[in-house]
């Protein structure tokens, strides 16, 4: 019954002093955009890092040749040959290890009619399938018969079929890669971005032996990808990785390895947890604005209550409980944060949609960062309006009429 | 309807003790208009403090309405004072940047009643004779319009006490005088018991008993007039 008309009276009273309203609410307005921007920040880049996890495919290890010393100069990662296709064969019959499949990488102008393309290509063995987890759309993998056999099949990635295909259905049909004719025998299902913001579906998969020997004319292949049993064995994985490659390398006790492994799916764990970590380092330092806007306001409500002393004289005389005062300037410091944070959390999701302008990931802001915020700042302004509002309702009416 | 027993009110400034009233008795009954004069430091300010009870005495009693205050709670005393009292102030004391009609409506909102709470007020702004002026922020009337606006105000709640500190204080003589008509008018017609407080001799002349205060204690207590 009371609380509406006090609240229209807070209203006036902030329009009356303009000035000082905006002033006092600003601290509570940078404070709620600061966290909801920041909180949007966090999570567009938590969900576009999950994202990328999930269509990298999980539990992945890469393997790729690492420095040699020859005739004592060293060579750089990934520039020996030291990796062969029987190394991935011989990592598929260890314990931990679920697949691992051989990379070749290169690069083809492809041909199809009058269209052509260059695109990526990759040689690999039908175990990429199920480590990157990346079936076939239409038709289907390259299998063990393609790779024994050197047979001249290929599979595309959806950007390839579009810029070769167009509308057409390119299953059977054949295309030329660095001028050797290929049978298109599938089309792979579309994947999106990588972490690299690369185009993950411009790209030809062929087998591994035709890459090797009639694309690319190599002997050694590029990485080997493995994906381990379960997110429980990968450390055991990647010792069994070092194990069998040294061993099979013939690398003396002491020596040092010609390949690194690399736990991918540790690092984009790390870097979620980093992105996590920094989201809440910057919520921590927004929230600190929050504080400092609550003193404000509770700075500007003791002042208000010390002016309208003579006010609360009037009010009591006529019959104000000592609650009816407290709730009235609670009201008050209540509107003041509030409206603070609704304009607040409006220049936060302006913010956030003007960052999504600049970077890779769309920033989200969540229900429940609006919701905290406006909570937040009502919190704010019950805990800092409290001791001003106390003030004001154990006032002695006397002193308080006769206040000038 | 106001009855003060013994009343002493005490205040203590540093390590002096200040006896304000000094042993008070006095009845007032119901629809009588009684003046309360006296030089300042008199006690009279003190007395109408504790009969509008905005304070507690010392010691003594104060019986309003047949029910003994003294020993009432902050909030129960402002109950009281929504309920069975009216003031007028010689300030006016209106709310700042509120209108006319908000103002007569403050008392309304401390209890409750929120049925026909504008009617109301428009109703008391005319019986003061302030109807068209229902929307007029406080600092666009005169110190008499005001002043009316207080009256109003007052009587919202259908007090049985108005309770009128030096009302015409800071008023001139005319409007005094349309002002104490007012006074007259309400205890006449309503019954109201007007209690007054005031040094001019001639403003006290609109009550029918006049009280005189010197030195926390009462030095005489007249009727004036007889009601007729």
């Amino acid at each position: 019954m009371f609380i509406l008309p006090t609240i229209k009276i807070a209203f006036r009273g902030l329009r009356v002093n303009k000035m000082r309203s905006g002033l006092t609410m600003l601290g509570i307005i940078i404070g709620v955009a600061a966290v909801i921007t920041m909180l949007a920040v966090g999570n567009g880049a938590r969900e576009y890092l999950a994202k990328s996890i999930a269509s990298l495919g999980s539990n992945l290890i890469l393997v790729i040749p690492g420095s040699t010393t020859s005739g004592g100069a060293r060579m750089g990662t990934g520039n020996t040959n030291t990796l062969v296709p029987s190394d991935a064969q011989a990592l598929n019959g260890e314990s931990a290890i679920d697949a691992a499949a051989p990379i070749v990488r290169g690069v083809g102008q492809v041909v199809f009619q009058d269209r052509n393309w260059n695109t990526a290509v990759m040689g690999t063995t039908g175990a990429y399938e199920r480590i990157r987890d990346w079936p076939v759309s239409e038709g289907r993998f390259i299998n063990r018969q393609d790779v024994d056999g050197m047979t001249k099949v290929c599979l595309l990635g959806r950007t390839v079929v579009d810029e070769l295909f167009g509308e057409e259905d390119p299953l059977g049909r054949i295309i030329r890669i660095n001028e050797v004719p290929f049978t298109v025998v599938g089309v792979l299902k579309k994947k999106g971005q990588s972490l690299m913001g690369q185009d993950q579906d411009d790209t030809i998969i062929t087998p591994l032996s035709t890459a090797m020997s009639r694309l690319f004319g190599k002997t050694s292949v590029n990485a080997i990808m493995v994906k381990g049993r379960s997110d429980s064995l990968m450390n055991h994985a990647v010792e069994q990785v070092k194990t069998l490659l040294r061993q099979r390398h013939r690398i003396p006790e002491g020596g040092d390895d010609d390949f690194s492994v690399m736990n991918l799916s540790e690092m984009l764990a790390a870097a979620e947890t980093q992105t996590k970590i920094m989201t809440i380092l910057l919520g921590a330092v927004a929230s600190v604005s929050l504080l400092v806007g609550g003193i404000g306001i509770m700075n500007i409500m003791l002042v208000s209550v010390t002016e309208r002393t003579r006010e609360i004289g009037i009010r009591m005389a006529v019959g104000a409980k000592e609650r009816d005062i407290l709730l009235q300037f609670l009201v008050e410091a209540v509107v003041l944060s509030v409206t603070g944070g609704v304009i607040g959390i409006i220049i936060g999701v302006g913010f956030s949609t003007a960052i999504s302008a600049f970077t890779r990931f769309t920033p989200s802001v969540s229900l429940f960062s609006v919701l905290l915020s406006f909570a937040f700042s009502a919190a704010v302004g019950i805990f800092f309006g409290f001791y001003p509002a106390r003030k004001a309702a154990g006032m002695d009416p006397i002193s308080a009429l006769r206040y000038e | 309807m106001i009855e003060a027993r013994d009343l002493v009110k005490e205040y203590v400034i540093g390590d002096t003790t200040l006896r304000a009233l000094d042993g008070v008795n006095v009845r007032i009954g119901r629809g009588e208009f009684a003046a309360v004069m006296g030089p300042s430091g008199s006690g009279k300010s003190t007395f109408m403090n504790i009969a509008g009870c905005l304070d507690r005495p010392t010691s003594g009693s104060y019986v309003l309405d047949g029910k003994p205050v003294e020993t009432l709670s902050r909030d129960a005393l402002a109950d009281i004072r929504n309920r069975m009292l009216g003031f007028v102030f010689q300030g006016f004391n209106l709310l700042p940047r509120t209108t006319a009609l908000e103002n007569v409506e403050l008392p309304m909102y401390y209890n409750g009643q929120d049925e026909d709470m504008e009617e109301r007020a428009y109703a008391a702004l005319k019986s003061v004779g302030l109807a068209g002026r229902e929307r007029h922020f406080s600092s666009q009337l005169s110190g008499g319009q005001q002043q009316r606006v207080a009256i109003a105000r007052a009587l919202i709640n259908n007090p049985s006490v108005i309770l009128a500190d030096e009302p015409t204080g800071n008023l001139d003589s005319k409007t005094s005088v349309e002002i104490m008509d007012i006074f007259t008018k309400l205890n006449a017609e309503k019954g109201i018991t007007i209690v007054l407080v005031t040094h001019e001799p001639d403003i006290a002349e609109f009550a029918n008993r006049r009280i005189h205060f010197k030195d926390g204690k009462i030095v005489s207590d007249e009727m004036t007039k007889t009601r007729s």
